[in-house]
């Protein structure tokens, strides 16, 4: 049951980006129990195990996943298409965070359901306040939905 | 009125008196004296109308009927008087009496005034016996009158016999009618019945119009009735005309038959059938007119050569008239070099010959000679012998002349045919008989001309060929002209086949042109072949366009993501570094890494930039009528919110209203504020003037500055990507942004151009075409 205790579940191939990432959220003691991981598809085998037992068993539940787009293997895009088809897990709030601001990425990402989108700006300044905002609004602010039992 | 009344009520009723024998003293002999007078009275008087009445229904013819029964009535009464008088002895019924007396008075009143009436007519009435006298009278004379109507009916039959034997000669010989002075018809002979086909009864009554041929004029007809009418025998040759249409001539004799006064009561005319005779004139009048008006020149002469006959044609020829001709010799239409001909022709005309169609030449009057075709055939008189010649010459010098003339087009046409290089030419009669055929591919399409020409096509091609072609011989003689495409041996062929027509558009001869087209053929395979291609590498272009435009905007895809994220790592770490190693750092490393992140973010910008003008490459635009004016301020009040400048004055004249892309032209707005206002001169107030105008169909947009302006040298490079007019030092910029606007003007349908002199501010101009539908809306 580790996993429940996982509030912010960061999907980011590269790591300097992550590094940023968790570093705005240090800054404000949002990281705390935040979970990294650098691949698509290993983020997929997390999310849905394929082994029975430990399917049986899934209650992960946090309340926030930040998903980049660009990542090797399975793309962003095809996480949240699953993560927002399985009953289990479309109730998770997912924001995605990432440098597109093409138009048919937003649209897509809102189709299957996406919660927020955020693109990184390039100023740094600017970077770590949208952070940090969307970081104290989703694990603050914002009212989780009941666990399902 | 009571009185009246009561008389009628009591009319029978004899109460009132006693019976007359109580009246007065009667003796039985007077009284019944009396009775049996008026009995005998009565009766008497009964029986008188009875009689009467009797007697007048009998007759048949009797009149004053009306008189008579007035008459009876009028007795009748009288007795009934008579009567009651004599039953008043026993029942005296005076009421009674009285009205009859009344009734017998209206009567007898009512006779008296008919008597006045009828009685003097009554009386004239001659007596019998003068009657009788009369016809005795009148018995005698008709005694006498029928013996001498005997002597009379002797002479009669006598002279009757005489005239029917006249009337059967007559009747035999002639065709008689008589009619009444009016002219109706009222007698006609078989003679006239057969001749004019009509039943006797069909002629009866009617006038002689029924026959009348209409041939004859009015005045030859008023003649006729002129002479008859003042009683003169007329005669003359008369149409008619028979019922069945045909007509007939009759030698006519009318007579007339004159009263005492000596005025025609009736006219017999007598006719004669010379139909034949007439038809024999006729013939020979029609054939003299024939000879006559011919054109041809007909004439006749003797043996010795002397001219016997000269019709109209001979005159209109040779120029001598009938007068002139008549009686001559022959040899003045001869030229002397030729009279040898005249010798052979009498020679052969002597023994009976003919001669036909002889070409040769004849002096005119004038001297000037003219070719002329003649026929000379012998003449006979009625015992056969030869008495001279006739002739018939026809003036051939035009038509020698027209033969000339289609020989020389025939070789014109001949000389076309052959000289059309690549082709065959064949003119066709209706039996498909080649009439000409020039060339110079008959061979090469498998045919010699000496087989073709003169011969038809059924005989001279070959079956396969023939089959071919007969259906288009068929087509083009009826008046249809078309192309067929064939392919003959090595050849390909365009034939086309034109009907000939003569002066009255009926088709006469075909004409057929075969035109060898294998080289054009082969240029036009050629052509097919390299559009087929040409289509080919269009597909295939486009599908590599189409892989292009993929990779373009994956690597825009990339371009933008990929490129972003080392930007902000790089300004990302240098700021970490700035930050938490701050105490580290001297001042040099400090301006270094600034110079880091600023440049990090600069090429931020312009990547930003960049995606922004690939992106227009790809968008649509979506045209709306935009309001200027409200799209202007939103600009402005967009650029003002960064600037951080000396308060502009921006000067906005009303602006024409434009069909374009809203948020497009957003973006044109902005970039020109934002550029007036980062140019404008260090210090100064910025002043930017905004207008528009009408320019023919376009509109004509207008950003005035006074900013630092440009060098008009390099004003063609103020539009390109990253092109810049002044150092990154002096004015921050990517060099997109007039690029972006360029190009958003331009899928616009619009222009774009700057003018300007350095130092003194710069105009930038934009149009758009003008939609009229705008100004209206």
């Amino acid at each position: 049951m580790e996993q429940r205790e996982i509030e912010i579940l960061l999907i980011e191939d590269n790591p300097d980006e992550a590094e940023l990432t968790i570093r705005s959220l240090k800054k404000h003691n949002l990281a705390n129990s935040l979970m990294h991981l650098d691949d698509g598809a290993d983020a997929l085998d997390f999310l849905f195990p394929q082994k029975p037992s430990a399917q049986s068993n899934f209650h992960f539940n946090p309340k926030l996943i930040l998903l980049d787009l660009k990542l090797p293997k399975v793309t962003g895009l095809e996480i949240l298409r699953r993560l927002k088809e399985d009953d289990r897990t479309k109730m998770i709030p997912v924001v995605v965070l990432t440098s597109s601001r093409e138009e048919q990425d937003i649209l897509e990402s809102y189709k299957l359901g996406v919660n927020a989108y955020i693109v990184k700006p390039v100023n740094f300044e600017s970077f770590t306040r949208a952070v940090s905002d969307l970081g104290l609004f989703w694990l603050l602010r914002n009212q989780p939905p009941p666990l399902i039992a | 009125m009571k009185d009246i009344a009561d008389f009628f009520r009591q009319l029978i009723d004899s109460s009132d008196w006693p019976p007359r024998w109580h009246c007065g003293k009667w003796t039985e002999f007077h009284g019944w004296l009396y009775i049996i007078s008026d009995l005998l009275i009565w009766s008497s008087y009964f029986a008188i109308p009875v009689v009467i009445i009797k007697y007048i229904s009998r007759k048949q013819d009797a009149r004053f009927i009306r008189l008579y029964f007035l008459f009876a009535a009028f007795i009748l009464a009288c007795g009934a008087t008579h009567f009651l008088d004599a039953v008043a002895f026993w029942v005296p019924l005076y009421r009674l009496s009285a009205f009859v007396r009344l009734i017998t008075g209206l009567i007898s009143w009512i006779t008296v005034f008919y008597i006045v009436k009828y009685l003097p007519m009554a009386v004239s009435l001659r007596p019998v016996k003068e009657l009788e006298q009369e016809i005795e009278h009148r018995q005698k004379a008709e005694e006498k009158f029928t013996s001498l109507n005997a002597e009379l009916d002797s002479i009669v039959i006598k002279r009757t016999a005489e005239i029917s034997d006249y009337k059967y000669a007559l009747d035999q010989s002639s065709i008689v009618a008589i009619t009444d002075q009016k002219g109706t018809i009222r007698h006609v002979n078989d003679n006239f019945c057969r001749i004019s086909r009509y039943s006797r009864e069909e002629l009866i009554g009617q006038d002689h119009r029924i026959i009348n041929s209409g041939f004859h004029s009015k005045a030859f007809i008023r003649d006729l009735w002129v002479t008859i009418a003042n009683g003169k025998i007329w005669k003359g040759e008369i149409k008619n005309r028979a019922k069945d249409g045909s007509t007939y001539w009759v030698d006519t004799t009318i007579v007339p038959f004159l009263t005492a006064e000596g005025k025609p009561h009736q006219y017999i005319a007598i006719r004669a059938d010379i139909t034949e005779r007439k038809k024999a004139e006729e013939k020979q009048e029609l054939l003299a007119s024939i000879i006559n008006s011919s054109d041809e020149a007909i004439f006749s002469i003797s043996l010795n050569g002397l001219i016997t006959s000269w019709n109209r044609g001979a005159s209109n020829l040779f120029g001598y008239s009938p007068a002139e001709a008549l009686g001559k010799n022959i040899s003045m239409i001869i030229a002397p070099n030729l009279l040898w001909e005249e010798d052979q022709i009498i020679k052969k005309i002597v023994k009976g010959e003919y001669v036909e169609q002889y070409i040769t030449e004849k002096v005119r009057k004038d001297g000037s000679m003219v070719h002329v075709s003649l026929n000379v055939a012998p003449i006979r008189d009625d015992d056969g012998k030869i008495i001279g010649a006739a002739r018939i010459a026809r003036n051939i010098t035009a038509q020698l002349n027209a033969e000339k003339k289609v020989r020389q087009s025939e070789k014109i046409y001949k000389t076309i045919a052959s000289s059309i290089p690549g082709s065959v030419i064949c003119i066709f009669d209706p039996e498909y008989r080649y009439l000409l055929i020039e060339g110079d591919i008959l061979g090469k399409l498998g045919y010699k001309k000496e087989e073709l020409l003169g011969q038809k096509a059924e005989s001279a091609l070959s079956p396969e060929s023939y089959s071919f072609g007969k259906p288009l011989f068929e087509r083009v003689f009826r008046g249809e002209a078309f192309s067929v495409e064939r392919r003959v041996l090595e050849c390909d062929t365009l034939t086309r086949y034109v009907p000939l027509k003569d002066e009255n558009n009926v088709v006469c001869n075909a004409m057929i042109v075969v035109i060898d087209i294998t080289e054009l053929k082969k240029a036009q395979n050629g052509i097919e072949e390299l559009n087929v291609n040409l289509e080919n590498k269009v597909v295939e272009r486009t599908e590599q366009l189409a892989i292009a435009n993929k990779e373009l905007e994956a690597f825009t895809y990339s371009v933008s993501h990929d490129l972003r994220a080392p930007l902000r790592i790089i300004d990302g770490f240098a700021e970490i570094l700035l930050n938490d190693q701050a105490d580290r750092l001297d001042e040099e490393g400090k301006r270094i890494l600034g110079i880091i992140t600023n440049n990090a973010r600069k090429m931020g910008q312009l990547i930003d930039d960049l995606l922004n003008l690939s992106h227009l490459g790809r968008q649509e635009i979506i045209t709306t009528r935009v309001d200027m004016n409200k799209l202007l301020k939103l600009a402005v009040d967009e650029q003002l919110l960064f600037y951080k400048g000396t308060e502009p004055q921006i000067i906005a004249d009303h602006l024409l209203p434009a069909s374009c892309d809203h948020n497009l032209m957003l973006q044109v707005w902005a970039n020109f504020i934002s550029n007036a206002l980062k140019y404008s001169s260090k210090g100064t107030k910025p002043v930017i003037h905004i207008s528009s105008r009408h320019s023919g169909n376009n509109v004509v947009y207008s950003v005035s500055d006074n900013g630092v302006g440009f060098d008009m040298k390099y004003a063609d490079k103020l539009f390109g990507v990253f092109q810049r007019l002044h150092k990154a030092a002096e004015f921050e910029g990517t060099g997109v942004g007039l690029a972006l606007v360029q190009r958003i003007i331009v899928k616009h349908g619009g222009k774009v151009w700057a003018e300007s002199e350095k130092g003194k501010g710069s105009q930038f101009y934009f149009s758009l075409p003008f939609n009229k539908q705008l100004s209206l809306t």
